[in-house]
């Protein structure tokens, strides 16, 4: 996958997850020379692994993470999050310029106080999937509800359209990559980082079924 | 797929040294008081929590790093000190397994209790500006504020030292860990000295959850690794024994360190393979007293 893109893996150190100590791995990474880290480091992890990589002094060197979290990003605050990259399902900042991304996140705020975050959009999404194959066919058997959602794959309930791959049951959706904003540039309590890029949903860069071995 | 070199080689040897006198820090607090007073303290992760914790609300409250690291220990010490007096000491003269049962229950109310207070979602605390840095060692960069822990825990077991060897209520502390009964005959109360023990190493675990506060993430479920961390660090140097921790504490950082460099996937596992070896040699660990467990 890292080959397709054009990039180049000079090292990988696994670790124990649930582990709160990386010092150990960042001499080693840093005697590899990496022009970028790219950190698969869930939860309480990533916070750990992000204050001891810029203890070490290695905040030149960019870090890459699969996936943010919005809980994660406010525990981890500004400072720690300064300029690290991330990938996301949803983002309440998105509201600015997605309608049904407003109205999903402006309904999430007057009901919490907050703003949405990016697995609860997940869970919204998915309840409302479950209520459309529900409404369309007037059962409640799942099969028969199942199979109606596969005969109209496409779907939009908070951020734009998204479909439904028949071979495996994968959602096919518009992801997004952001960036940790400098510290004293944050968007209230919440915005810790911004949208830098959209991921148009695209089959072509997952695996296919028959790579998966399913078709 | 690394090369390895003698400059990244010295840069993981130097890694573990730290990473160790770090793993010493941990386990003093646990070292102490199943040392002097034969409790397996299971709550200890929960007060390095708390200790974290307090660490955090004195950091908001007071806006000053070093006032917090001195006032969050000694607000553990204070809770250490209810724990003993009020739950532990009606169980002195019981089989061992009752303290520990009793700890480790107390070791989930407190995190329940936590999750409640402060929520869920994790808090950081931040290292003060002075210490932010990291040093450029030649072979490597290393943090400042990890030197300062070191110095720290140096300093802690200095004082520790001193405090038991050359005072009179250390000598009590000693010699009621040897007989307490010939330590009650000659008119001491040890009531007195075994709450002031569980205290400090209650104490302790909270200067490790604070100084750790700028290290790692303060969440309800940090001490639960923490714990196992410092078991095995304090089983390795032997039950008690001052001396052991701090080169047990070594040993497991270098042997982490090592194995991460050169099998990453071994590293966890490696610790407890150092452990049960050591334990089928030396089975009071290496420093330790034999008999304190029976």
């Amino acid at each position: 996958m890292a080959q397709k893109h054009g990039a180049t893996i000079v090292g990988t150190t696994p670790y124990p997850l649930g582990n709160a100590e990386f010092s150990a791995h960042l001499p080693k990474i840093q005697a590899a020379k990496p022009e970028a880290i790219y950190s698969v480091t869930p939860g309480a992890d990533n916070i750990a692994f992000l204050k001891q990589y810029a203890s070490f002094g290695m905040k030149k060197t960019p870090v890459v993470q699969p996936l943010h979290w919005l809980p994660q990003l406010k525990e981890g605050g500004p400072d720690i999050y300064d300029g690290i990259y991330g990938g996301t399902n949803f983002y309440w900042e998105l509201a600015d310029t997605i309608p049904q991304a407003k109205r999903y996140n402006d309904a999430h705020q007057k009901r919490f106080g907050m703003p949405a975050g990016d697995y609860g959009a997940y869970a919204y999404s998915g309840v409302m999937e479950v209520a459309r194959g529900i409404e369309l066919t007037k059962s409640t058997e799942p099969k028969v509800v199942a199979d109606a959602l596969r005969a109209s794959r496409e779907y939009d309930h908070y951020k734009g359209k998204q479909w439904w791959r028949a071979c495996d049951g994968k959602s096919f959706q518009d992801m997004w990559i952001v960036k940790g904003r400098q510290p004293g540039k944050t968007r209230g309590d919440w915005g810790i980082v911004e949208v830098v890029a959209r991921i148009p949903a695209n089959e072509e860069l997952d695996r296919t079924c028959a790579e998966k071995g399913l078709a | 797929m690394f090369d390895i070199s003698a400059s990244a080689l010295a840069a993981q040897v130097f890694t573990g040294l730290v990473l160790g006198g770090i793993f010493v820090l941990l386990a003093i607090g646990l070292s102490l008081i199943f040392g002097l007073m034969t409790v397996v303290n299971f709550a200890h992760g929960s007060l390095y929590m708390l200790g974290a914790y307090f660490g955090v609300f004195l950091l908001g409250l007071t806006k000053n790093f070093w006032v917090s690291l001195v006032a969050a220990p000694l607000m553990v010490f204070v809770l250490g000190l209810v724990i003993e007096r009020v739950l532990v000491r009606p169980l002195y003269g019981r089989s061992i397994d009752d303290p520990l049962l009793l700890t480790f229950g107390l070791s989930l109310v407190v995190v329940e209790a936590v999750r409640i207070v402060w929520g869920k979602i994790g808090l950081t605390i931040d290292p003060p500006r002075a210490l932010s840095g990291a040093l450029d060692l030649g072979f490597m960069t290393f943090p400042l504020y990890r030197f300062f822990v070191i110095a720290v825990t140096v300093l802690v077991l200095v004082g520790l030292w001193l405090f038991l060897e050359r005072t009179n209520v250390g000598l009590i502390i000693r010699a009621g860990s040897r007989d307490p009964l010939m330590v009650r005959a000659l008119g001491l109360d040890l009531g007195r000295v075994w709450l002031l023990v569980f205290g400090i190493g209650a104490g302790l675990a909270g200067l490790a959850g604070i100084l750790a506060g700028p290290m790692r993430p303060v969440y309800p479920e940090m001490g639960i690794t923490m714990v196992i961390e410092s078991f095995v660090v304090v089983v390795v140097g032997g039950m008690g024994s001052l001396l052991g921790a701090v080169v047990a504490g070594i040993i497991i950082g270098e042997v982490v360190s090592l194995t991460t460099f050169f099998a990453p996937k071994l590293s966890e596992i490696m610790v407890f393979v150092v452990m049960a070896l050591v334990l089928l040699v030396r089975p009071s660990g290496l420093f330790g007293e034999a008999g304190l467990l029976e």
